[in-house]
């Protein structure tokens, strides 16, 4: 018998609002400085109110922390920091009694050096099993066609290991040697990991960096056959026995090789869309959907029970390695006065400061985050619009500790401000005196409040985590309008990406008959007729449109 | 001929089911009424030959369901009692109804029933007032039937004046009594609800008739209703009327939040299928009006600031200018009624103040309504009554997407005292 989940539904994820965060970031229980599972807990309710419904936990196990955590020393540990296995098993059910899946992280690719299996393979003899876990050369020039991701801090794919007296693979940081799945006993180990979290009742797992899972000779050593196998593997396993869980993949990829990720379903259940979110932010700088509209023409087509990931921000860089090289030096140029915020090929900037805090521009964004085909991602702090610190380096700018009070270090914890793990947000513009969950739960305009009601809007209409997408091309190119459509509903959302009004006529004559009712205020527009439907928006004005027909 | 312990004496029964047998199901609680001379005439199978009654009683041991053996048609089932549910009177007056129910629909599905009809023992029940449930649910292949009493719409005001119109607004069919004790299930609404948590949901007690009839609505089955000549009681209610008011709209408005994905998406009502003859409607009780007025204008003073937690100036100014009407020029505008109404559902969401205390004080605005409503219909006929409750069921319907908007945006709740 299958191992249920929490949801109810197979396909939960379809509907999901996720909420992305840190534990070490979100709430301190135990005056540390670092955010842990029971302050997470005590914080469930708020999360609860904003309406999301899935969590997603970045790495909480044990690791030496050089990678935020995606240096796993062991699987199968809470790092102490944290909270111990009781806790999270704690945070776990409060979730799911809210009625909130829970998703962790899987980092398949690679461990932490100091993981187990890295000092025992190190010390092992070439060509034996326990060696074998790992990528080993005797050269830095095997896999020479390999592109070298954190360019800011690595000269190679390849590190020397004085012990084992070989080169060992590594795409990311060199602490983070990437495992072998040339060797059946990483994928035992693997799969017994997933067995650990699955049974335990987790909803499901962030497959992390899973484009490089295998290598080959004379290929990019990204997006092998060989590493479709091993996701597949995984999926067998958990659908042999589990139910209602969710494998995310993390393919920072264009759209066709995303694609095959979701195999024909016998593989990830969902990808990120990672070419959509930069077109996003360039399309309402340039005020032009057509990068937008391009995005999403450029989409493949997916599996009915598969879905794409979107998201605005997250705990990483903004990432520009899926644009065009034009399209990268437009957003350098767009949104990096300082030269600091640039890391990788990326921007370390958080939703607000990118928006120039701009409060109707972080909302149409949201909104056209919301309303887009896929399952939206809140990175946490964005729905205050939390700001962020370039200065503290890497992409520890974007995860500074959550903003709850404007008491003594955000309300995040009572340590003494030097105990922290990262300085809380304390500049003129984005300090947590102004910009703090308490203040704007007090302030009924505020953009938390907004926040709210948006999540619970979507989550009203299934249309847009399951239905149809079709755009809608008028004249004017500052409108991106789109319809949804599933079963008898149909939703129009029309956005306008420039700074002053706009007008715009809509080839609408498909829905002759149907009144468009204004679903935030729930006002009926005039009845579409048989001609072309004008439609005036504000400055950065959207309307998201039910097309009733009232003549049932 | 009423039905009261002694024997029908003609068989009634002109459609038989579908399929399988009936039951007809009788609630009682821990104070209850003598119901077998009910239960024994609904039994007698020279009259229902394809029909089982069963009785919810309150197990005395710690089973929780005794089934006895079927005897000439008539089954006992025990149910067990929660302390929660004999600590509150609930308006009905039968402590543990819907244990008592659940104990009924799980026998009935256990038996493979088509379906099952509720009865009150506390009501006398004359002929053919069951049969034309099992006309509803056969003939008309309904899955939900609701009543329709031949009572004057100046009884039960409540019903007529808030929940009827609110259901219809909410979910679109026009039930005129979505609150009853009487009322029929078919087999698949029964499976449907059964194994819903609400069984046990603190409120259940007060609002599992309620809850029965939305759950049809919402599920998109068939509703029907009949006609039905029992009498009810309006004489010594149990509970006083604010109370009443605030268990059964206090459950109307918990149940909207659960609905919210249904009842958002609904516009416009319509029309169900009564089945039977409604006859004539009872004559109309004397109301004292004028002492309702007198009420309203004496409680306006007391409880204007609780209502300021609720309603918009406007709304403050409108309730206002009735405290210095005539009798004459009594009327509260519907709109301005579903508006109220509709304030109270977001208030309540919203926890402006303990509920029980903001639903409690709604109570002279429904006596002014109540005072309204029977100064402009007094004397009028069963026609223009029904034209007159057909508008307000109409205005409840027009105002309605303000409570959607407000629903979707609480920030647009603007009442006097604005606690953001």
């Amino acid at each position: 018998m299958r191992l249920r989940g929490s949801a109810e539904h197979p396909q939960w994820y379809k509907d999901a609002v996720i909420y992305q965060l840190h534990v070490r970031s979100f709430a301190d229980s135990n005056a540390d400085g670092i955010g842990d599972f029971p302050g997470l807990l005590q914080r469930l309710d708020y999360l609860a109110e904003l309406g999301v419904t899935c969590l997603w936990l970045l790495p909480f196990f044990v690791s030496p922390l050089r990678d935020d955590g995606y240096d796993v020393a062991d699987y199968r540990q809470v790092n102490p920091c944290y909270g111990t296995l009781e806790d999270f098993r704690a945070l776990l059910q409060a979730a799911h009694d809210r009625a909130m899946q829970v998703i962790i992280e899987l980092a398949l690719n690679h461990t932490s050096d100091q993981h187990p299996w890295f000092q025992r393979a190190r010390r092992a003899p070439a060509g034996s099993p326990e060696r074998n876990f790992y990528v080993w050369s005797d050269t830095d020039q095997r896999f020479a066609g390999t592109r070298i991701i954190f360019l800011d801090t690595e000269p190679s794919n390849w590190t020397w290991d004085a012990e084992a007296g070989a080169f060992y693979w590594h795409r990311f940081f060199s602490h983070q040697p990437d495992l072998n799945y040339g060797n059946p006993l990483v994928m035992r180990e693997m799969l017994g990991v997933v067995d650990f979290w699955l049974t335990m009742g987790v909803d499901g797992l962030r497959l992390d960096a899973v484009p490089y899972l295998a290598e080959r000779e004379g290929t990019s050593c990204e997006n092998l056959p060989e590493t479709h196998e091993v996701i597949r593997t995984v999926r067998r396993h958990i659908d042999a026995h589990y139910a209602n869980r969710m494998l995310l993949a993390e393919a920072n990829q264009l759209p066709t090789d995303v694609r095959a990720y979701f195999g024909n379903g016998d593989e990830c259940h969902m990808a990120y869309h990672f070419p959509l979110m930069p077109r996003l932010f360039i399309g309402i700088h340039q005020e032009d959907r057509e990068p937008i509209a391009d995005a999403l023409a450029q989409t493949p087509a997916i599996p009915d029970e598969c879905q794409w990931a979107l998201f605005l921000r997250n705990h990483d860089e903004l990432t520009l390695e899926m644009v065009t090289e034009d399209e990268r030096d437009y957003m350098y140029l767009a949104y990096t006065a300082d030269p600091e915020a640039r890391l990788n090929l990326g921007i370390r900037r958080r939703l607000a400061p990118l928006l120039g805090n701009d409060r109707r521009r972080i909302e149409l964004m949201t909104a056209l985050l919301f309303s887009l085909p896929g399952t939206p991602i809140i990175y946490y702090g964005d729905e205050i619009g939390m700001g962020d610190n370039i200065l503290l380096g890497d992409r520890h700018g974007v995860r500074t500790p959550m903003q709850w009070s404007p008491g003594a270090n955000a309300g995040f914890s009572t340590a003494p401000a030097e105990k922290l793990f990262s300085p809380v947000i304390d500049d003129p513009v984005y300090s947590f005196q102004a910009v703090n969950v308490a203040a704007q739960e007090a302030d009924g305009a505020s953009l938390l409040h907004w926040m709210r009601n948006m999540v619970a809007l979507r989550k009203l209409f299934h249309v847009f985590g399951g239905g149809t997408v079709e755009m809608l091309h008028p004249e004017n190119r500052k409108v991106f309008a789109h319809v949804r459509r599933h079963g008898e509903d149909v939703i129009l959302c029309v956005a306008n990406l420039s700074r002053v009004p706009q007008p715009v006529v809509l080839e609408l004559q498909e829905f002759a008959g149907a009144t468009p009712v204004e679903m935030l205020g729930y006002t009926s527009f005039p009845t579409i007729g048989t001609t072309p439907y004008p439609l005036t928006l504000g400055a950065y004005g959207y309307y998201w449109f039910e097309l009733q027909r009232f003549d049932t | 001929m009423a039905i009261t312990g002694s024997n029908s004496s003609a068989s009634t029964l002109e459609t038989e089911p579908a399929s399988g047998r009936l039951v007809i199901g009788i609630p009682t609680g821990p104070a209850a009424e003598d119901y077998r001379g009910l239960a024994e005439a609904l039994a007698d199978p020279t009259v229902r030959p394809t029909c089982t009654v069963v009785v919810a009683r309150p197990a005395s041991t710690g089973t929780a369901r005794e089934p006895a053996a079927p005897d000439d048609g008539l089954v006992e089932v025990r149910y067990m009692p929660r302390q929660q549910d004999v600590l509150e009177m609930p308006y009905h007056g039968l402590a543990c109804r819907a244990r008592a129910i659940h104990a009924i629909f799980a026998e009935a599905q256990a038996g493979g029933a088509a379906g099952c009809i509720i009865v009150d023992p506390r009501t006398t029940h004359p002929e053919g007032s069951i049969e034309s449930f099992w006309r509803a649910l056969s003939a008309h292949d309904a899955d939900f039937v609701g009543p329709v009493y031949r009572r004057h719409p100046f009884s039960g005001g409540l019903i007529h004046g808030i929940l009827a119109p609110f259901f219809s607004a909410l979910y679109g069919i026009r039930l005129q009594y979505p609150v009853a004790p009487h009322f029929a299930c078919s087999s698949r609404l029964m499976a449907m609800v059964l194994a819903d948590p609400i069984w046990d949901a603190g409120a259940a007690n007060v609002g599992i008739d309620w809850w029965l009839a939305t759950a049809a609505a919402a599920g998109s089955l068939r509703v029907a209703q009949t006609s039905v000549a029992v009498t009810l009681r309006d004489d010594s209610p149990l509970v006083d009327l604010s109370t009443t008011i605030a268990q059964l709209l206090g459950f109307a408005f918990t149940d909207l939040e659960r609905r919210v994905q249904v009842w958002q998406r609904i516009r416009g009502s319509r029309d169900v299928v009564c089945v039977g003859d409604a006859g004539e409607s009872h004559a109309a009780p004397n109301i004292d009006a004028a002492a309702f007025v007198e009420s309203f204008r004496c409680d306006y003073r007391d409880l204007r600031e609780v209502w300021e937690e609720v309603l918009p100036p406007m709304a403050i100014m409108q309730w206002r200018r009735l405290t210095t009407m005539s009798q004459d020029g009594f009327r509260v505008a519907d709109p301005v009624w579903a508006r109220t109404i509709y304030d109270f559902a977001m208030g309540h969401r919203l926890r402006v103040i303990p509920r029980a205390n903001l639903l409690r004080s709604l109570t002279p605005l429904y006596l002014a309504w109540l005072a309204s409503f029977v100064l402009e219909m007094q004397g009028a006929s069963t026609e223009a009554l029904d034209a007159r409750l057909a508008r307000l069921r109409s205005a409840f319907e027009q105002e309605k997407p303000y409570l959607i908007s407000q629903w979707r945006w609480p920030e647009r709740f603007k009442p006097v005292k604005l606690r953001r």
